[in-house]
């Protein structure tokens, strides 16, 4: 029977479907409510309520929910969730729910709340970073709205619409009090939330306030631009999402090599590149902000750096363990490695990062990152709402469980506005004369 | 390759009975035991069922299409496998966001390339499995590819009554094979699927069998892992089409 050659190719299936995201990747999540009572409407959604508490029973990488009542909980929320009047009521109710396991990698997302695609909605073209408390611009993508109108990294954002910053997010402040996070997640929301109040449909403006050096605020109109490049085929019921890529030769003949996310068409260039800095005497892998993604492409990349089969690590489910091993393949780069990361650097990143800097390949150099590494899958619930739950939790070579803690950085080192302004950035510079000090100490 | 010769008189002998020092059977127990076929009997009912030996010899080739779907995740693809005498085999899997997947086996090694982790070759427990695994003729030839086969009794399998055999070979994890007492039929199966990434238990169905060029297929096939189910439809079976052996090399 052939059907016995197919039992292997599983396996490797394994490993990389999982760890997908789980940071936020938005501030918000569209509402694109259905709202019907009819009969059918209530029974779809109580059997979205059964099909998501029922999964967590079974399927939940602790069988103890990590000291949560789980038959509790169902008794708090089912009446929640029968008088729910709408869809996006009922998925707030069961947000609530998977929120007492207080865990990332849990999420509902209605579809049109695409996971952080910006396909259908427009973007200023700005990454922001908390730096001291405050959202100051990090990049400024080539051709967007916010590059015509003049903004460069290291301006504040301060107002929009006329309306301060603070008081905009205060609701979301008074949200995060109530919740159990890391300070690196709570940053993250911070930034994620602002960058969402500078999104909107797409050939709009928004109008937004940012200071300078001077701190005087200076108002912009700002075109909200349709992400143009190119997408991400989706992944079952993982939507597609945007792929930026860059890599270049910086000084010191050091390269650097940055993406958004770990998607698939992200390997082929993450290939190229490496065989393009083949003799390059150093290697920059800048994963500040990117979330996550395909965990197995972790191993991937790894595997066109290090010269023998080890592990990343592994991820553990109530039945069985999954180690993310490497295969070192024909060409390698043998160089200095240092891997940034951030508040914003997720899941995958985050194997990716403690993986290799407890295998002693690389320097992890920034702040420390999420600690939101929980390997998920999608579910597609009957109110067509996507339903993500963690199969297992990670640990790293060194058996230290990342989720709640983040990859500690082995130089940590701000982002500073002033540097911004000037056009430095200063963990970049640090990496890059780390890896000349580490040349230079070779000669 | 080669295999070891299974002992089936002993396996036969230690399946039916109580062993020496170990609890005595209940009578039930015992009625049930005493019911049981040999596994030999088991194992020639399930070749006579898939159509025979020497139906099954003539078959030089296969391949193989179809549709692969993996759930809960909504991933779906397409197969195409080729298989050949002398443990060839190549198993293509193009799954939609993640692209071309490749396993083979050229009889001396067995490998596996993919987008993500690259290519690799198998090694150690993992390469005598695949071995067994690609094996052409492996489901004629079930006593000869274990060492160790033994009937433990009868169960359900989807409501239909099926004997249970264990199937071992040494410093490989055991394979429960349930034949369906009836048609002859191989119901499921329960395997540990041993990589360098953990050894993965793994619970096989087998439903919808077609005969094709006078043998029997399964044209539907579920695979349960721990973290997802495959649900793999077979749509298309070519018998003794030229397969040139280069197309069972590894990538280059």
């Amino acid at each position: 029977m052939k059907n016995k050659l197919f039992r292997r190719i599983f396996l490797s299936i394994v490993a990389f479907i999982t760890a997908f995201t789980g940071i936020p990747v938005s501030g918000q999540i569209a509402a694109t409510s259905v709202q019907t009572g009819d009969d059918a409407s209530v029974r779809r959604r109580m059997e979205s309520f059964e099909r998501v508490w029922t999964t967590v029973n079974e399927k939940h990488y602790d069988p103890t929910f990590g000291g949560v009542d789980w038959n509790a909980v169902r008794e708090k929320y089912e009446p929640l969730a029968r008088n729910s009047k709408t869809d996006d009521e009922l998925h707030n109710v069961l947000r609530s729910m998977l929120g007492e396991l207080k865990l990332s990698h849990f999420g509902i997302y209605p579809i049109g709340a695409e996971l952080g695609s910006g396909a259908e909605s427009g973007s200023a073209g700005i990454e922001l970073k908390l730096i001291k408390g405050e959202p100051v611009v990090f990049r400024v993508e080539d051709g967007s709205g916010a590059k015509a109108a003049g903004i460069i990294p290291g301006m504040t954002l301060r107002t929009i619409d006329g309306k301060p910053i603070s008081e905009i997010l205060a609701p979301m402040e008074k949200a995060l009090k109530s919740r159990d996070l890391t300070d690196a997640s709570r940053n993250l929301y911070r930034e994620r939330a602002a960058e969402a109040l500078l999104s909107g449909d797409p050939q709009t403006r928004v109008t937004a306030g940012f200071s300078t050096k001077s701190d005087e605020v200076r108002t912009f109109s700002i075109e909200r631009k349709r992400f143009a490049g190119e997408l991400s085929q989706p992944l079952g019921n993982f939507p597609a999402q945007e792929v930026v890529f860059e890599s270049r030769m910086l000084e010191g003949n050091t390269g650097y090599i940055r993406f958004n996310m770990w998607v698939i068409p992200q390997m082929s260039k993450l290939r190229a590149a490496m065989k393009q800095f083949a003799n390059a005497s150093g290697l920059v892998i800048d994963l500040r902000g990117n979330p996550g993604g395909v965990g197995g492409m972790a191993s991937g990349l790894a595997g066109l750096m290090l010269d023998q089969q080890v592990t990343l690590g592994s991820m553990r489910s109530r039945e069985n363990e999954i180690k993310f091993i490497v295969y070192p393949q024909s060409e390698r780069f043998t160089g200095p490695i240092v891997v940034l990361i951030d508040h914003g650097s997720g899941s995958t990143s985050e194997i990716f990062a403690a993986g290799l800097q407890e295998l002693g390949r690389a320097t992890v150099i920034g702040k420390t990152s999420a600690g939101a590494v929980l390997p998920s899958v999608f579910d597609t619930l009957p109110t067509n709402a996507r339903f993500q739950f963690a199969i297992a939790d990670y640990r790293s070579p060194k058996a230290v469980l990342i989720e709640g803690r983040g990859v500690f950085p082995d130089i940590d080192v701000d982002l500073e506005r002033v540097a911004l302004l000037e056009g430095r950035d200063s963990q970049l510079e640090k990496a890059i004369e780390l890896i000349g000090n580490k040349v230079q100490n070779k000669l | 390759m080669k295999f070891k010769l299974t002992a089936l008189a002993m396996i036969v002998f230690s399946a039916l009975t109580s062993a020496f020092g170990q609890k005595a059977a209940t009578p039930a127990e015992a009625t049930a035991a005493a019911k049981l076929p040999s596994v030999s009997e088991v194992l020639a009912k399930y070749v006579s069922a898939i159509g025979g030996r020497e139906a099954n010899e003539k078959i030089k080739s296969r391949q193989s299409k179809g549709t692969v779907e993996l759930s809960p995740m909504g991933i779906k693809g397409t197969f195409e496998t080729v298989g050949a005498p002398d443990s060839k085999s190549l198993t293509k899997m193009n799954l939609a966001g993640i692209g071309e997947m490749l396993e083979g086996s050229d009889g001396k090694t067995a490998w596996s390339q993919n987008p993500i982790q690259g290519a690799r070759e198998k090694t150690g427990k993992e390469f005598q499995q695949a071995a067994i695994t690609s094996n052409f003729f492996r489901e004629i030839n079930l006593d000869k590819l274990f060492a160790d086969l033994k009937i433990t009794g009868t169960t359900k399998v989807e409501g239909k009554d099926a004997y249970v055999i264990e199937a071992s070979n040494e410093g490989l994890p055991t394979e429960k094979l349930y034949f369906d007492t009836k048609t002859g039929y191989l119901l499921r199966s329960d395997a540990t699927l041993i990589s360098p990434e953990g050894n993965q238990p793994a619970t096989i169905y087998y439903d919808d069998v077609r005969e094709v060029d006078g043998v029997k297929l399964p044209f539907k096939v579920r695979t349960i892992l721990p973290q997802f189910e495959v649900l793999i439809m077979t749509t298309e079976v070519k018998h003794n089409v030229k397969v040139e052996d280069a197309i069972f090399a590894r990538p280059k």
